[in-house]
């Protein structure tokens, strides 16, 4: 180690450095070729299965797609707009319906007026304590 | 055919050297050793750096006639073992975690029994060292391996890496400062 806060270079490349027994077997070059070559024999049937495969799974796709837009489209041309838009509204109006009723209670715009005076009120003397003080 | 030196392949384009005949064979045993001392040195492990070694050489077989002509076959041949090594090392990780950490010291060469006492303490500063490298994140062992093992200069550690030659050049001093740190706390 030096003095830099890092280890010193010749300690690195003297532990780093292959020892004479860690020396790897020759590689049998010719096990070697001959496994590149029988993957390589191997690839081209692998591709064209792989690539019929896929051709036929994307023709599938395409084909589930095209049958899937057909039928939304068929169901949306069976039905009646108008039909279904009174439905539609029909529902609309039977969930107000109920908003209306609690509306249309006396009480309730005797409760909003009475908010509205008592709210009044307080707004005006808050503003009155402000100015007088 | 005559065998040739890994020294004169390493300096040589691939033009070069396919124009001076050079074959496949000759390839491999100009760069055995440095590939598996780079696999060896990147995983600290024995076998998977001779798993490393044998698939970057099954991968450059198959490339090796399509390789661009002009590019050092040295540089070409460690990018690919960095990639494999880093890949091998991660499953080494993966595995010595997986089986605790009793079987994590398999990999340590035993000194001898009858080995002298300073050769001992230098046996085992080595070994510290060489931990602490293979402990180290990648992003800061492959300059270090390519630097102090490969004995590439930081123009070639960026070729190999794809790095700015500023950034490995910070990367190594990074990596020397952990290493520092790393081998003062394992003291």
């Amino acid at each position: 180690m030096n003095d830099d806060g890092v280890v010193d270079e010749r300690a690195l490349r003297a532990s780093l450095r292959l020892e004479a027994d860690e020396r790897p077997p020759r590689l049998d070059v010719a096990t070697l070729r001959a496994a590149a070559e029988s993957r390589t024999r191997l690839s081209l049937p692998l591709l064209l299965v792989g690539s019929l495969a896929f051709s036929i799974l994307s023709l599938a796709a395409v084909a589930t797609g095209l049958r899937l837009i057909v039928g939304v489209a068929t169901f949306v041309a069976s039905v009646d707009p108008v039909s279904a838009a009174v439905v539609a509204l029909t529902r609309l109006a039977e969930q107000l319906d109920v908003v209306l009723v609690v509306a249309t209670q006396p009480a309730v715009p005797i409760a909003i007026l009475t908010c509205l005076v008592v709210a009044f009120y307080y707004e005006h003397y808050s503003h009155m304590e402000k100015t007088n003080a | 055919m005559e065998r040739v030196a890994a020294v004169s392949l390493a300096v040589l384009p691939t033009a070069a050297i396919r124009a001076r005949g050079v074959t496949f064979d000759d390839v491999v045993s100009g760069f055995q050793d440095e590939v598996f001392g780079l696999a060896l040195r990147m995983t600290g492990d024995r076998d998977a750096a001779g798993d490393v070694t044998s698939r970057v050489f099954l991968k450059a077989y198959r490339a090796f006639d399509r390789f661009e002509p002009g590019r050092p076959l040295r540089n070409w041949l460690l990018t690919i073992a960095v990639r494999e090594a880093i890949s091998e090392g991660r499953r080494v990780t993966r595995e010595l975690t997986h089986r605790g950490p009793q079987s994590a010291g398999e990999t340590v060469a035993a000194p001898s029994g009858e080995e002298p006492e300073a050769r001992a303490v230098e046996r085992e500063e080595r070994e510290r060292i060489r931990r602490a490298v293979a402990a180290l994140p990648d992003l800061y062992r492959v300059p270090v391996v390519l630097r102090y093992f490969n004995d590439l200069t930081l123009d070639e550690i960026a070729q190999v890496t794809t790095r700015p030659r500023a950034t490995v050049g910070v990367q190594l001093l990074r990596a020397r400062a952990l290493l520092r740190e790393a081998l003062e706390a394992s003291a």
